[in-house]
């Protein structure tokens, strides 16, 4: 009832980090082995879901740094000033944004750095604040504040080169 | 109106997507499989007391410590009231041998028996009867003076070999010369006299030959434990944490799961003997443990700050951050890296002194100062957090006993193999309910003066 109930989310929550179904599933895997072998230690405390995606997220992670031997160094931290425009919740115009199809998205994520990616992933979608990000991550706030800005610049870049395209 | 973050979650949450039907059917599998369970204290705890009791069975009835001619004549006697004297243990056993051998000849009054390797062997002389003298001598003056000296030993010894140097022909001559150089190598250290009480001879009618039967005592000399009056020993071990009641780590808001770990520990030990008996001992040792714990969140992380900022977290550490995700959490895991610092003393008692093996007890009690050096919090499914505890630095009394197994090594050194347990008389935590006890097994060499 519970793999029902929750393998399209969490399936989901995996999915925007690994971006390749067979890593998915296995991360999957693990996740729910680790959801069943620690149910007993879930004190009904705070969002059960939440619980559930956290351990998602953090098994996601580790993949992903594993798999692409990632790391985010701190030389990531200088911002130039031509990101700052793109520091607004609302860096892309809503129109271009919204005829983005869910495939074309999961390309573009896909596609950007690593580095990008993974700020982009926790800031953007499951909606962590820097502190977090910086502390899961192991860097500092400065260094997630300016990968998320570059990747909503790539992000930018991809959905123009979309909206050409789709004019032509 | 929504943000770009809206929409980007919008498309992610309303896309169906799902992982295929065999990701259940793995899960399921793995979910199957039995659990490996942590089976090192079961195999650590038997596997260490075997090694105590192999080594003492050994190093008692075996030869593992000891060269083999030095042992050898432990497979033929058994111990009697007299702990210098044994005896064969079944001298019919080997007569079958001693007629192969037939190197008896017919006169009674010239037999000396002697061991070599795994068996008893004779020779021939005729000096028998001063021998049999001589050694009732030695037992009349052992029986004065049982606790002799080594050098009384070797003194009645070189009278005995001193009898035999008197063959009454070359032939004789030849044999006891050899037999006294088989008596030397056979025994060397090990048995310097022989009584021999009787000897029968008895007809075997069917190989038409004689039997000889003797009634034969030897007098062991193992290496006896030095009786010095001064031990120190350094000693290395490990030890097993844990508590006997349920841990509260950050007070009674957080009630916590009793958990234990393995550890290590290393100190020295100074012991007095008082008389063979009974010493006096005192111990100095050093046990780094990690101590184990399980916390569930419980709405009061208010009541956590007070004591969770007396934790210096690392620079990155974010209060607010860590509240919220132990409130989501539900679960936080702690790792507390300990160092305790003892000091004891104790009373020490021979329970069995054997020539070269002792087993003590000791029962005593000290202070032990606990100073706890780096917490580590996990929350479920969440980062690590690490911190020192400037507050868990205090001190308390604790009670000890132990069992000791002391083997001779040189005149100089004794192996020392000990286990035991040491009960705390006090908890570190905020509450009482807390009673930690360490379970060791130290192996120390010990030097004596």
């Amino acid at each position: 009832l519970l793999y029902e109930a929750y393998y399209a989310t969490l399936y989901k929550v995996c999915y925007k980090y690994i971006q390749h179904h067979e890593n998915t599933e296995d991360v999957l895997h693990d996740v729910f082995i680790e959801i069943f072998n620690s149910i007993s230690s879930y004190k009904y405390h705070g969002s059960f879901e939440g619980w559930m995606k956290r351990i998602a997220t953090f098994k996601s992670i580790d993949f992903f740094k594993t798999k692409n031997k990632f790391k985010i160094t701190d030389e990531d931290t200088l911002i130039d000033s031509n990101h700052s425009h793109n520091e607004s919740e609302n860096f892309i115009d809503h129109q271009h944004l919204e005829a983005l199809s869910y495939d074309d998205l999961m390309k573009i994520i896909e596609t950007m750095p690593n580095q990008y990616q993974m700020v982009f992933c926790l800031y953007e979608i499951d909606g962590l604040k820097h502190a977090e990000i910086a502390e899961i991550l192991g860097i500092k706030e400065g260094t997630s504040k300016s990968n998320l800005l570059r990747g909503r610049e790539f992000l930018k870049k991809k959905l123009m080169d979309f909206s050409k395209i789709n004019q032509l | 109106m929504k943000s770009n973050r809206d929409i980007i979650k919008h498309k992610i949450d309303s896309h169906e997507q799902i992982p295929s039907d065999q990701l259940w059917i793995r899960i399921e599998q793995t979910l199957d499989k039995p659990k490996r369970r942590p089976v090192f204290f079961w195999i650590w705890f038997p596997l260490s007391m075997l090694t105590l009791i192999g080594g003492f069975y050994l190093g008692h009835y075996g030869n593992l410590f000891t060269n083999s001619a030095v042992n050898q004549p432990m497979n033929f006697v058994e111990e009697t009231d007299d702990k210098n004297s044994v005896k064969l243990k079944n001298s019919d056993s080997m007569q079958e041998f001693w007629d192969e051998e037939d190197l008896v000849k017919s006169n009674k009054d010239s037999i000396v028996i002697l061991n070599n390797e795994n068996v008893l062997m004779y020779e021939v002389c005729e000096k028998v009867t001063v021998l049999k003298n001589k050694i009732k001598d030695n037992k009349e003056h052992n029986s004065r003076s049982p606790e002799r000296t080594k050098s009384n030993k070797s003194q009645s010894k070189g009278k005995i070999v001193e009898e035999f140097q008197e063959p009454t022909s070359q032939v004789q001559n030849e044999k006891v010369s050899r037999g006294i150089d088989k008596l030397n190598n056979s025994f060397g250290e090990v048995v310097d006299e022989f009584v021999v009480d009787e000897i029968l001879i008895v007809e075997d009618k069917e190989k038409n030959k004689r039997k000889i039967k003797p009634n034969v005592q030897g007098s062991i000399n193992e290496p006896e434990l030095e009786k010095a009056k001064f031990y120190i020993t350094p000693f290395i071990g490990t030890n097993y944490y844990g508590s006997f009641q349920k841990a509260t780590l950050f007070g009674s808001y957080f009630p916590a799961e009793n958990t234990s770990s393995f550890g290590s520990g290393y100190g020295v030990s100074v012991r007095y003997m008082i008389n063979n008996r009974v010493g006096v001992r005192a111990n100095f040792s050093m046990s780094h443990t990690v101590h184990k714990s399980s916390l569930s969140y419980i709405n009061y992380i208010d009541f956590m700050l007070p004591n969770i900022t007396n934790l210096n977290f690392d620079e990155s550490f974010d209060f607010e951050s860590f509240k919220n995700q132990f409130e989501e959490s539900g679960q936080l895991n702690a790792k507390q890296k300990m160092r305790l610092l003892h000091f004891d003393t104790e009373g020490y008692f021979v329970i069995k002194s054997f020539n070269s093996h002792q087993l003590s007890v000791s029962i005593g009690g000290g202070v032990t100062t606990l100073n706890q050096q780096n917490v580590e919090l996990q929350l479920n499914g969440f980062e690590s957090f690490s911190a020192r505890n400037s507050l868990l630095k205090k001190s308390f009394m604790s009670f000890n006993t132990n069992l000791f197994y002391n083997y001779i090594l040189t005149e100089r050194f004794d192996i020392e193999a000990s286990t035991g347990i040491r009960y705390f008389m006090g908890s570190y935590n905020f509450t009482t309910d807390f009673k930690p006890y360490l379970w060791y097994l130290n192996l120390g060499l010990s030097y004596k003066l």
